[in-house]
């Protein structure tokens, strides 16, 4: 950051909570360019909404690299393709 | 095989039998994986995930015909699932009484929990988090709350498709999210501090 916020040691931020709707938006890639500039600027001269960005953004992203994505077994899959594949039998004849 | 296409009536998606077939295996059959992992966090049993999967598919395969082909079959497959998991699991579920959603719509608007749970939080904490404690954090959590993360953050579908996969409007799917991810960040506080991370 290029200059001081002017807010460094308030946790609160001015806005009156405007800026949790948009950092949400952003953080979701739901908002609209004008919108996430905006909001990029504003984190530039406010320090609360800067840390609440940084934050939500690392929870973020410690679900989406730290949680397994569990797979389904082989056993478990093959048995639905065959009700499927029965299924699929059965209606072909009528 | 394109007069086939364009006289056949009674099949709405315009294909016969083998074509059907064919796109149901190309288009679904992929997402099984996905599937098995959402029904896994909902359910957070083996056996129950699988049935969910199972379920699913059949009931997807039967339906078929009511699916718009080039529109997006990962939601509808996930809607499918999700009401399955209301219908048959919801049930037998050890959940807390119903959340008390005009709460959460008032909630969304008081930044007060929001600046504390941020002040308390910080991020280095979160990065020495392993992945049990964050699927701990996230289990724990109400499963519809539990639910708009994994389909936001993990499976990273938009609004407007967990606003249909819900079956709620838009604003309660941001409202919504809003409250999961405090009392998410809340939990992760309360980890961090017992693991002394948090100092």
């Amino acid at each position: 950051m290029s200059s001081f916020p002017k807010n460094k040691h308030s946790t609160k931020c001015v806005e009156d909570g405007k800026c949790l709707e948009s950092l949400q938006l952003i953080l979701d890639g739901e908002a609209s360019t004008e919108e996430e500039e905006a909001f990029m600027d504003h984190l530039n001269v406010c320090m609360p909404c800067y840390n609440h960005y940084k934050l939500d953004r690392a929870v973020k992203e410690l679900l989406q690299t730290r949680i397994a994505k569990v797979k389904m077994p082989d056993h478990l899959v093959d048995n639905i393709k065959k009700q499927l594949a029965y299924i699929k039998e059965s209606t072909s004849n009528s | 095989m394109e007069e086939d296409k364009k006289s056949n009536h009674q099949n709405p998606t315009g294909l016969n039998k083998t074509e059907k077939d064919a796109l149901f295996e190309k288009e679904f059959m992929p997402l099984i994986d996905s599937l098995y992992n959402f029904a896994y966090r909902l359910t957070l049993d083996e056996d129950d995930a699988n049935d969910l999967v199972q379920e699913t598919y059949l009931k997807a395969y039967r339906f078929f015909d009511s699916y718009e082909q080039g529109t997006n079959a990962k939601a509808w497959l996930f809607r499918i699932l999700k009401n399955s998991f209301i219908n048959e699991f919801r049930k037998k579920s050890k959940e807390p009484s119903k959340v008390d959603y005009n709460e959460v719509e008032t909630f969304y608007n008081s930044e007060d929990v929001d600046e504390n749970i941020t002040a308390d939080l910080r991020v280095e904490s979160i990065s020495d988090m392993i992945g049990d404690e964050v699927a701990n954090a996230l289990n724990t959590l109400a499963v519809d709350f539990r639910t708009i993360i994994i389909l936001c953050d993990l499976e990273g579908f938009t609004y407007e498709e967990m606003s249909k996969i819900l079956d709620i409007p838009i604003g309660t799917v941001r409202s919504r999210l809003h409250r999961a991810r405090n009392l998410l960040k809340e939990k992760l506080k309360n980890y961090a501090t017992t693991m002394g991370y948090n100092k």
